[in-house]
């Protein structure tokens, strides 16, 4: 088995024996949809409609803004991305596997989301389960991309998690995840087009969810995604960094470019 | 490569950051089977150095050649030839010694020898996760992690700091023992007992500079002549009236001992023991040490004003 093989391996491992990354993949987003399905589906009784991509949107983000920033941060701080280095760990290793990790756990997790959301709470099912299958993968590997960048480009643990809750917060208010797009005020909604959530709710609804794609535009959501995925991994590669000290403002302000295809989509 | 070979060679290295010069022209050789200590205070650039040396930083001038092999050109063949212990650097908390070794070996295109946590004293912590292990056994984790891959040339920058006398014991030891299998260890360290102890030649670095190398004797005895000698005796009259010895200078009096300096301390001893024997009194204890390395160094230190 090759170095990239074993690494891989042994990031799945740690998925589940690392105790935060297990709160941060499954008890913290299972536990929430639990919670959230109990009261959501009485207050709003047409919250069934949107709770299971909603969940799954919210254990993704979990597992990827919450959980991979940090653990990107702690590593080079702690000079583990040094000893990497002069052990011949590629950069792109380092990239790549922490974003397969992130699928895995979150594609078990949505499993149990997808189950769960349907027996427990008469969540709508996937009307197109491909489509479903695609969008999850999209908004997946997104939401890790730009969580892998966030944390190659933050000076440290504290920059980290504010830049991944100015992104988290907002996907959870503005996203779609619990109240339907409709319902936010449309100034908001430019600020909702900013956001991986938001494109992937919009998706889901159009090809996933039995919505009725909207015009010639229905796959937007989907090229902004795919595209947020391209710039995000180019970005990632461009800026990663092994050690604290090769820090700077000018790769902070390239990283906006990470913006580039969601301001693209509110223009079109 | 013959344990003569030339293992390391580093002519006229520079490296700045901004305005603040960290190597300043240093040139050095290492020759194959040794252990090389580098030493300096902080700042010196020993690590700015070390990093140029194992292909993690760019040198803004000058020529490395680790077994030939060019860091800033072909740094991946180097990591593969090279075993390196970083100062600052770890495992991720949940990773066990045995994933690491297997890990890293992996890397480098090599399946672990299954002795080695054995060799290194830590087969029955291969199933511990990282961060439950004690400093010491992180240490020699490192160390076995740096050695795991068979590298002909090892790179360990203050392996023993922070460690108990006895862990330090274990790594010297252990450091004695890949020497004498021909490995060639650059060695920084803060520790001069450590460099005395260990080193067949070194080099001290001041302001990015080579200051002074050569082996530990050949430094030490380039500096101060001067030989302390204590003395004691069962009757005290050396405290009680400690006697003139021709070329040597009364330091001290003081806990029963009376210290002398001198550059001809055979001489000396020789008047001190006559001495005694005139007045019926009996040696209790007495010391002849040369100045150590450790002093040496401070003398060079303040010599070049860091």
């Amino acid at each position: 088995m090759s170095g990239y093989l074993y690494h891989l391996a042994y990031d799945f491992r740690t998925g589940v024996r690392d105790k935060t990354l297990m709160f941060m993949n499954y008890i913290f987003p299972i536990g929430f949809f639990l919670l959230v399905g109990l009261f959501m589906t009485r207050i709003n009784p047409a919250f069934v409609d949107i709770m299971i991509p909603g969940m799954i949107l919210f254990a993704i983000m979990s597992a990827t803004l919450l959980s991979l920033p940090s653990t990107v941060i702690t590593q080079r701080e702690a000079g583990i991305l040094r000893s990497f280095r002069v052990n011949g760990v590629p950069a792109g290793a380092l990239i790549t596997i922490p974003v397969l990790g992130c699928v895995f756990h979150t594609a078990l997790a949505s499993v149990l989301v997808t189950v769960g959301g349907a027996l427990l709470y008469g969540g709508r099912a996937p009307a197109a389960w491909g489509w479903f299958v695609l969008i999850f993968f999209l908004a997946t590997l997104t939401h890790a991309t730009l969580g892998i960048l966030i944390g190659i480009v933050a000076g440290s643990s504290r920059a980290g998690t504010l830049l991944a809750q100015a992104v988290y917060l907002p996907s959870v208010l503005l996203g779609g995840l619990m109240v339907p797009e409709e319902l936010i005020p449309e100034s908001l909604g430019v600020v909702a087009s900013f956001l991986p959530a938001a494109q992937a709710i919009r998706g889901f609804n159009a090809f996933a969810m039995g919505g009725a794609p909207a015009g010639r535009l229905a796959g937007l959501p989907l090229f902004v995604l795919g595209a947020s995925i391209a710039v995000n991994l180019c970005l990632s590669f461009v800026l990663f960094r092994w050690d604290s000290r090769s820090g700077g403002k000018r790769r902070s302000l390239l990283a906006l470019l990470a913006l580039l295809p969601f301001a693209v989509s509110v223009m079109l | 490569m013959t344990t003569t070979d030339c293992a390391l060679e580093v002519r006229e290295l520079r490296k700045r950051y901004g305005p603040t010069v960290a190597v300043d022209g240093l040139s050095f050789s290492v020759p194959g089977g040794t252990i090389f200590g580098l030493l300096g205070p902080n700042g010196a650039g020993k690590t700015t150095t070390l990093e140029c040396i194992e292909g993690l930083r760019s040198p803004d001038g000058g020529d490395i050649r680790v077994l030939g092999i060019d860091p800033v050109a072909h740094p991946r063949r180097l990591w593969n030839a090279i075993g390196v212990q970083l100062q600052s650097s770890g495992l991720p908390d949940t990773m066990t010694g045995r994933e690491a070794l297997q890990f890293f070996c992996r890397y480098h295109g090599q399946a672990p020898d299954p002795r080695i946590l054995e060799r290194f004293g830590l087969a029955d912590k291969a199933g511990d996760q990282y961060g439950n292990l004690s400093v010491g056994q992180k240490r020699r984790l490192s160390l076995a992690i740096a050695v795991a891959h068979g590298p002909r040339v090892l790179f360990l920058d203050e392996p023993t700091a922070g460690l108990d006398v006895e862990s330090r014991l274990e790594l010297h030891a252990l450091m004695g023992e890949l020497r004498d299998e021909g490995k060639t260890i650059i060695l920084a360290t803060h520790d001069m007992a450590e460099a005395e102890k260990l080193c067949d030649r070194i080099a001290i670095i001041i302001q990015g500079r080579l200051a002074v190398s050569g082996t530990p004797g050949q430094i030490t005895a380039a500096g101060d002549k001067r030989t302390r000698i204590s003395v004691s005796s069962t009757g005290g009259s050396v405290v009680a009236e400690p006697p003139e010895l021709p070329h040597a200078v009364l330091v001290s009096v003081k806990d029963g001992y009376a210290r002398y300096q001198s550059e001809n301390p055979g001489e000396a001893v020789t008047r001190l023991l006559r001495f005694l024997k005139e007045r019926d009194d009996e040696l209790e204890d007495l010391r002849v040490e040369r100045p150590s390395l450790e002093e040496r160094f401070m003398e060079i230190t303040r010599r070049n004003g860091s």
